[in-house]
């Protein structure tokens, strides 16, 4: 055995470990989130039964916690995707064990968001009327599209990749697991026996996928804050939202990304494969969009805030010493800066830094989305007292649900599915050895390796070795 | 007490012959203005008019004198003179007046003496033919038009992204098979299944999600086509503005729930579905618009009357509207509640 | 029924390598045949979804003679012109605001919707005045432009309504509407119980129902069938006015005045006018002095619902 085929045989064994191994603590940890979640269905089965009346939107706040979470979910689902393709696409090589964690994210975030969508909705049974009277004229429909759009593309992004893995874990671990996660190994491995052939095509799929993500996921939340930048309102009638919502997207889905590395790593031991490279180089990332961050907020406030029209005043004020004060500043102090301050200093350019970073900037861009939803529709359009808005028990119950049915849908994916993406690590391991290494033997080596990735026994040797160049 | 002599009586009489003759030659003699217009015979809608009137006093031209032009117009059960346009005569005796031609039909026009004098003077009446155009005057001009800028568009970005997510997941389709087609060993039937399950699974996902979409798209100018089309979206029935016509209120009577047998419950029922309610509250005390009916409903004769022919601007109903018998019941729900 | 879903993709450039030219075409092909039939069923569809989603709604419109037309055709243009002068919140009267009262009782409009409602507004230096502000009917509105459904459209007649049998509550033309005049069935709506006997219809908005949005329809049907609109008689001071652009009139319930002439001679001017949106409501300034009131008497009687103790079941919130 080289320490090639050992340095795999040990990754392999890691990522199945969660897989293999069931801990009570992982049941009680479900247990919890089920029971949330749980909660969450019962107040909304509430909100079903008595209409929208339970939640604290009134005519002159009309959108509120939901709409909020909404916004934050899509948000965050740009973890994945865009940072998994942006650095595939840029060949970035530290990139191979963040990636399918990062994938998962958005496929998860973008299901608990467009829910979100659906519980905020006054007349949830007419969903359909979308389809049969839908109007692409409407911002809303562009959301529709470009949702459904962004929620297909990511799963097929997320499966192609796995392919090999889940025929890995086919070959590994059938007859370990129960009949259910077999079937699902047999079924979504679709008969990936790793021959050059299957490699090209597969290689295509990812490569067609990893460029058309990208446009799609900045369109996806460049419609989303165009929800509210086509109205006439003030604070959000702004050119800038775009871009606002979608470097806030990639962010708040760093961040996440962060955290949700940071516990799996915890959990599972996996300190050899999420070194404190990839936190750093993640924690840079997010310093380098805090950064953008603030010039986008200056872009937007100062140009408003100088010519200052008639309800600019009462925004402003709200924003900046009244009212939601507390949170703005919190958002750009906290969430902006803080992050910029943490990797600046060396001190604390560690990976409980980068954690401290992340936890900042998802909980400043949640109120950011709070503030940006609820301070605009504040504003008063007539002469009359401005509303006042306090998410009720139903609100957060639901909202807090949410949050919890992403861990939830994280949780058992765990389970399930390989969160490694053990072809391509091996893939970078190889290439950094035979980086290294400049003997014949170790270059063939890895070549013969190159053709059976992701599958142990091929089931036809003979053919598959015979096709290797 | 004096009794009235004979030479009073006879002042009287003078008095009142003269007064007589006063009221009789009164325009000439009180201010002695005459208007004469001239008009165009015929115009139509949409054209600008012009309104040529000449003031004479004593065969002196009238300087200084305002006048307008008015025509009869009706809006909303209301019947009214309109003034048109006005302008005060230049030394000629001469005003023009211009008003762009609005209204389908002008009926009787009048061109009428407005100040600075005190006296009555006796309006000009004339007619001026209409010839409809049937062209719409006021129009939304709102919007900017670009070409190509249009759902058209939207639907061209999206179907070109949907192609490629389609070339991804057809290259998926054909790692799969390409793995069966390299497979000489005997398949498992299980696997075989899978590969089967797989693919279905794909497919229905693909054909919902894709139906789905192509739905809004091609279903769009069709469903939405009330927003274009003046017939597609249903109306409560309708009448000319002016002419009296039954008030339907909220969707007239489908005899729904008017079968109870007493007359007083239906009644109560047909209460509310002609709209009754509407003005006279909701059990006949009264509202802002309509009086109390509880109380002063008097006979079933006068209700009747009343309500065909309706009172100070209340819509007329007439027997095919309401039928008698309808009547009834709504009277004894009044009598017999109130 | 323009485009055929398929037929754009052919015009994307192939900018990837992997694309298999050949391979293109055939698929593209598929999809263009899967399109015929798809283009017809939406016809079908259409027929379909009256019938089963609208009930007999082509009976309906084969009594539908369409808009409210002069008599050679020309379609009426609905709009109001509200003289300030005249509007002292019925502070004379001692009452709540008439128009509102009639609209709420005319409409049975759910507590506390206020279709019109009597906003009392600050003048630039010092004293108020009071602003009824029924629906604006933009001629660019911002609502019918955002929704996803077309549930809210405009009609010939250049109002805007909303057909409560479509919406979806997602209340994004809440959000657009600039002032603040759409309401949205937070809960079961309180509406008295027979409410429940009229046949819905957009024109007159009744039954209320939850989960749907509402707002003035400037009673289309009311000024069809040859009255005015219930805020219009109802007003004590004759200061509203309903008029007809097309023929440029307008009247009061006690006169008709030329429209154009009323509003060029009192300096007629609209509700933030330079956001585009283009209302049909005018306003003639002034805070009431026609009718005796003095800028600095302030506040007026709150609306009410008279129907609220018979509403049983509903739930009533407020703005």
């Amino acid at each position: 055995m080289d320490t090639l085929t050992i340095w795999r045989e040990r990754l392999i064994s890691k990522t199945t470990k969660p897989t293999l191994h069931t801990t009570y603590r992982y049941w009680i940890w479900l247990s919890f989130l089920i029971l949330i979640v749980g909660n969450g269905a019962y107040q909304y089965s509430k909100q079903w039964r008595y209409g929208l009346v339970v939640t604290d939107m009134r005519d002159r706040i009309s959108w509120g916690l939901y709409i909020t979470a909404f916004v934050f979910f899509i948000g965050i689902s740009h973890a994945g995707t865009l940072i998994s393709a942006i650095l595939r696409a840029s060949k970035a090589s530290w990139r191979a064990p963040v990636t399918r964690i990062a994938e998962f994210i958005t496929a998860v975030a973008l299901l608990v968001g467009a829910s979100f969508v659906l519980i905020d909705m006054g007349r949830p049974e007419r969903i359909f009327n979308v389809y049969l009277f839908g109007r692409w004229q409407s911002p809303i429909m562009w959301d529709v599209m470009a949702i459904t759009t962004y929620l297909t593309a990511s799963i097929i992004y997320l499966y192609a990749p796995m392919i090999p893995d889940l025929a890995l874990f086919r070959d590994r671990l059938s007859d370990k697991v129960g009949r259910f996660r077999r079937y699902i190994y047999e079924t979504l491995a679709i008969d990936w026996i790793g021959t050059p052939k299957q490699l090209r095509l597969l290689g295509k799929a990812i490569s067609i996928m990893m460029l058309i993500i990208i446009p799609i996921a900045v369109s996806v939340h460049t419609v989303v804050s165009w929800i509210f930048s086509m109205t006439l309102r003030s604070g959000w009638n702004s050119s800038i939202f775009g871009v606002l919502f979608v470097a806030g997207a990639i962010f708040s889905g760093v961040a996440t990304l962060i955290l949700v590395m940071a516990v799996l790593r915890r959990i599972y031991h996996w300190e050899e494969y999420l070194t404190q490279k990839h936190f750093l180089y993640l924690g840079y990332l997010l310093a380098a969009f805090g950064a953008f961050m603030v010039y986008v907020n200056i872009n937007e406030y100062l140009t408003e805030g100088f010519k200052l029209e008639e309800a600019g005043e009462f925004a402003f004020r709200q924003l900046f010493i009244e009212d939601f004060a507390f949170m703005f500043w919190f958002y750009i102090i906290g969430g902006l800066l803080g992050p910029v301050v943490l990797m600046l200093v060396p001190k604390t350019r560690t990976i409980t830094g980068v954690v401290i970073a992340a936890v900042l900037v998802d909980v400043a861009m949640f109120l950011e989305r709070y503030f940006i939803v609820v301070t605009g529709l504040r504003v008063p359009l007539m002469p009359y007292e401005p509303a006042s808005y306090m998410p009720t028990f139903v609100e957060w119950s639901i909202f807090v649900a949410g949050l919890a049915f992403f861990l939830l849908l994280i949780t058992v994916a765990i389970k399930i599915f390989p969160m490694f993406a053990v072809w391509e690590m091996t893939e970078e391991h190889e290439l950094a050895i035979s980086r290294m290494s400049t003997t014949d033997q170790d270059t063939a080596e890895s070549v013969t390796q190159g053709h059976t990735i992701g599958h142990d026994a091929p089931r036809q040797p003979d053919r598959s070795q015979g096709g290797a160049p | 007490m004096t009794v009235a002599t004979r030479g009073t009586a006879r002042t009287l009489a003078a008095i009142c012959v003269l007064v007589a003759v006063a009221v009789m030659i009164e325009p000439a003699l009180a201010a002695g203005i005459e208007i004469s217009v001239g008009a165009p015979g015929t115009v139509t809608v949409g054209q600008d008019v012009e309104i040529k009137a000449v003031l004479v006093q004593d065969g002196q031209p009238v300087e200084g004198a305002e006048v307008a032009v008015t025509y009869q117009a009706a809006l909303g059960g209301e019947s009214a003179r309109v003034e048109l346009a006005s302008a005060t005569t230049d030394e000629t005796g001469t005003a023009v007046m211009f008003y762009q031609q609005r209204a389908d039909d002008n009926g009787e026009m009048q061109v009428v003496y407005v100040g600075p004098e005190a006296e009555p003077v006796a309006p000009y009446t004339f007619t001026i033919e209409v010839s409809p155009s049937g062209e719409q005057l006021y129009t939304n001009q709102s919007g900017v038009s670009i070409p190509f800028v249009n759902g058209g568009l939207v639907i061209l970005v999206i179907s070109g992204v949907w192609f490629f997510i389609a070339l991804a997941a057809i290259y998926i389709v054909r790692v799969g098979r390409a793995g069966r087609d390299e497979t000489t060993e005997p398949v498992t039937a299980s696997t075989e299944a899978g590969s089967m399950w797989i693919s279905v699974i794909l497919a229905t996902a693909a054909i919902v999600t894709a139906t789905g979409m192509v739905i809004v798209f091609v279903r769009a100018p069709v469903a939405n086509t009330h927003l274009t089309d003046p017939h597609s979206y249903t109306r409560t029935p309708i009448a000319y503005m002016g002419t009296t016509y039954p008030y339907i209120g909220f969707g007239l009577d489908d005899g729904i729930g008017t079968e109870s047998g007493d007359a007083a419950t239906d009644g109560g029922v047909l209460y509310f579905e002609y709209a009754c309610a509407s003005c006279h509250g909701l059990s006949g005390q009264g509202a802002v618009i309509g009086p109390a009916l509880m109380d002063e409903i008097g006979s079933f004769g006068s209700f009747n009357e009343d309500v065909r022919e309706g009172p100070k601007g209340m819509p007329a109903y007439d027997e095919v509207t309401i039928s008698d018998a309808n009547l009834q019941k709504i009277y004894s729900y009044l009598t017999e509640s109130g | 029924m323009r485009k055929k879903p398929a037929k754009p993709a052919s015009q994307e450039p192939n900018s990837l390598d992997v694309v298999d030219r050949r391979h293109a075409l055939k698929y593209l092909g598929i999809g263009a045949i899967g399109a015929v039939p798809l283009m017809a069923s939406a016809r079908l569809m259409d027929g379909l979804v009256r019938d089963v989603v609208k009930g007999s709604q082509t009976d309906v419109q084969a009594a539908d003679p369409g808009p409210a037309t002069t008599k050679s055709g020309r379609i009426r243009q609905w709009s109001m012109i509200i003289d300030l002068k005249n509007c002292d919140g019925c502070q004379s009267q001692g009452t709540p605001p008439q128009c509102t009262t009639a609209c709420i009782e005319g409409h049975l409009a759910p507590q506390p919707m206020e279709w019109i409602e009597v906003y009392e507004a600050e003048l630039a230096a010092g004293g108020t005045q009071f602003i009824p502000t029924p629906c604006q009917q933009c001629e660019n509105p911002p609502c019918v432009k955002v929704c996803p459904v077309g549930a809210t459209f405009p009609t010939p007649e250049g109002t805007v309504l909303i057909d409560q049998e479509r919406c979806i509550g997602c209340r994004i033309c809440m959000a657009a509407c600039p002032y603040d005049r759409r309401f949205f069935n937070w809960g079961t709506p309180p509406i008295p119980p027979e409410a429940a006997l009229a046949d819905y219809d957009a024109d007159v908005q009744v039954p209320a129902s939850r989960g749907t949005v509402m707002k003035c329809d400037f009673c289309p049907d009311m000024v069809r069938d040859g009255t005015l609109p219930f805020c219009v008689q109802a007003c004590p001071n004759d200061a509203i006015w309903y008029g007809d652009l097309e023929e440029d009139i307008a009247t009061n319930g006690r006169t008709i005045v030329k429209a154009s002439k009323l509003m060029a001679e009192n300096s007629a001017y609209r509700l933030k006018e330079h956001l585009g949106t283009k209302p049909r409501v005018y306003y003639l300034p002034g805070h009431g002095e026609s009718v005796g009131r003095d800028a600095r008497d302030e506040g007026r009687i709150p609306t009410e619902w008279p129907w609220i103790e018979r509403a049983e079941g509903a739930a009533t919130w407020t703005r």
